[in-house]
């Protein structure tokens, strides 16, 4: 999949901007808060509907504009797509493919596939279980629809369900087994493909810590369910082989009956997908809390590398690469391992300067300079 | 310069309305007052008129002047069937599609926590109640294919299996000439599940 032009209106610090790229690697060189993150925001946007920084879309409208609008021209193994997301003067969230207005979310994702690689994923090791939820939900979204519908239908549920909790120990007669039933087909549905992506990535992301580390790290990743064990999260891993859907849903609905008194008395869901993370380790002790800042960051990078390779395995189309300033936050053997991934997919990097890439790069680059509002060429050629 | 009175009060009052922000209030406002007065005056007596005659039919609960509705007490309805809805107004989607000639029933919404909406706030005991004479073979749960919907159905299917009656579920999924081709997959999923029993 390549982009091939982004238009930006009234987008953040773009009043209007109409880019053709013509590299497969584009590096977006201005300095800080010239907005070449923005432009990267945008593409993001498009195979996401959201943004990565903010939460709400009048967040995204340029100052003292009433509107914006992205549109970005594709290229994909299917043919041309055209994806545009917006947000009208109305306050309502523009969706469009091929020109044709979408009302749902679930029609658009996945039209546009991207793998973000920004300062933050470097957390992703050590930060809260939910950035590693984050991570594996974003991938599976672009690239199932139906895993989307399941994830969002979950937490619509799960909000129901908390709410309900809430009331107390007439929320039994309210409706609770209905909702509990509810929540089981989803979850279960989140939990299989969950697991099956691990299973997967775990293979490409250790391969990655091996080659930086020069076959002194051992990474190993797994899925850590919250429906086993007796309460305690890291008690008990559901077996990764177990992926049936009968006996998922029978562990999530025995975990659920014998969380009954607690869930009532703090008024919260207290299992299933949602309190799920994954367990990395290296060398075989819990990477959180046990490896170096540096091994930590090179299991970062191979969990990106390996979503890289995740979308791209079965002939999926290749998703585009987006490396917002990581380059200068990784050392040369890092950075070399990333610049190989870099160019076998069409890749947009930003940073301050050009330099991490001198003579890195086999392929076409294309340079643009950001300043202001407004991105140009920079002068393309065959990065030596 | 800051609206009239009387002008800032009728944008006030058009922006309670669902769906309208300021600025499409502001709209309506301009084009109401751009209208001959009887123009107006008959759009209000409109309102005023519906909104005092239009009562819930004791029976079914659809929105009707008569009491009971003309549905519930026409010739040639099938009275072995009752479709169960959420809205009034999907009485009125199912009646168009001249598909369906047997009764209603509207619980006046769905099972939803967060809107405060729990199962006693529905018309389910009323639906019971009309059960209960043995005359009604079927029940078709029509509720939407959401979340609340979902459990909605689910909830009714619980309640009702004691009685002895047959309890589907409405078949979804695929619009009326639809493209295969161009359903995505969870629609397809779903219009495959097809009418079930529950
Ligand atoms: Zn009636």
């Amino acid at each position: 999949m390549r982009l091939k032009r982004l238009q930006l209106h009234d987008f953040r610090s773009f009043p209007t901007l109409d880019l053709t790229l013509n590299g497969q690697v584009n590096v977006f060189v201005g300095g800080n808060a010239e907005g070449k993150t923005n432009a990267l925001e945008a593409v993001y946007l498009l195979a996401t509907g959201r943004s990565h920084r903010v939460a709400h879309d009048r967040e995204l409208v340029r100052w003292e504009a009433p509107a914006y609008l992205v549109r970005g021209d594709f290229a994909s193994q299917a043919g041309a797509v055209q994806v545009e997301v917006g947000f009208s003067t109305e306050g309502r969230k523009v969706l469009r493919l091929n020109g044709v207005a979408k009302r749902r979310l679930s029609d658009l994702i996945g039209q546009a596939r991207v793998v973000l690689f920004a300062p933050e994923d470097l957390e992703l090791v050590k930060g809260a279980p939910e950035v590693r939820r984050r991570y594996i939900d974003l991938q599976l979204s672009q690239m199932s629809a139906a895993y989307y519908h399941h994830l969002a239908a979950y937490h619509r549920v799960l909000d129901q369900r908390n709410r309900l909790l809430k009331v107390g120990p007439q929320a039994e007669e309210r409706g609770l087994p209905v909702w509990d039933e509810k929540l089981i087909v989803h979850g279960v549905e989140v939990i299989r493909r969950r697991l099956e992506a691990v299973e997967r990535l775990a293979g490409w992301a250790s391969d990655a810590q091996r080659q930086v580390s020069g076959g002194q790290e051992e990474l190993s990743v797994s899925y850590q369910s919250s429906l086993g064990g007796d309460g305690q999260r890291s008690s008990r891993e559901v077996p990764e082989t177990d992926r049936d859907p009968d006996n998922l849903a029978r562990a999530f609905r025995r975990r659920l009956e014998r969380l009954r008194p607690a869930e009532i008395e703090r008024g919260m869901t207290l299992a299933g997908p949602h309190r799920d993370d994954l367990r990395l380790d290296i060398n075989r002790q819990e990477a959180r809390l046990f490896s170096s800042q540096g091994q930590q960051r090179t299991a970062a990078l191979a969990l990106k590398l390996a979503e890289v390779e995740f979308m791209t395995a079965d002939g999926g189309d290749p998703p585009l690469l987006l490396l917002d300033d990581v380059l200068s936050e990784l050392d040369e053997k890092r950075r070399g391992l990333l610049l190989e991934t870099v160019g076998r997919v069409q890749t947009i990097i930003t940073g301050t300067d050009g330099a991490p890439l001198a003579g890195r790069l086999a392929v076409d680059v294309a340079f643009y300079n950001v300043t202001r509002g407004t991105i140009t060429p920079a002068g393309e050629g065959r990065d030596r | 310069m800051p609206y009239s009175p009387a002008l800032a009060r009728l944008i006030d009052e058009l922006t309670k309305l669902p769906g309208i922000g300021p600025k499409t209030a502001q709209r309506l406002a301009f084009y109401l007052l751009s209208r001959p007065t009887e123009d107006v005056q008959s759009l209000a007596a409109a309102m005023v008129t519906a909104r005092e005659r239009t009562i819930h039919c004791r029976v079914c609960g659809n929105l009707s002047e008569a009491d009971p509705c003309s549905i519930c007490t026409g010739d040639g309805r099938d009275r072995s069937v009752i479709c169960v809805v959420e809205e009034a107004k999907d009485v009125q989607a199912l009646e168009r599609t001249r598909e369906f000639a047997g009764l209603y029933h509207v619980l006046g919404g769905a099972i939803s926590p967060l809107d405060g909406i729990g199962p006693e706030d529905l018309r389910i005991k009323e639906l019971l109640r009309r059960l209960e004479g043995g005359t009604v073979k079927e029940v078709i749960v029509a509720t939407d294919p959401n979340a609340e919907g979902e459990v909605t159905a689910m909830y009714l299917a619980r309640a009702l299996k004691p009685l002895n009656v047959r309890v589907t579920r409405l078949a979804r999924g695929l619009p009326v000439g639809g493209d295969l081709e161009y359903a995505d997959e969870v629609t397809l999923g779903k219009a495959l599940e097809g009418r079930r029993a529950l």
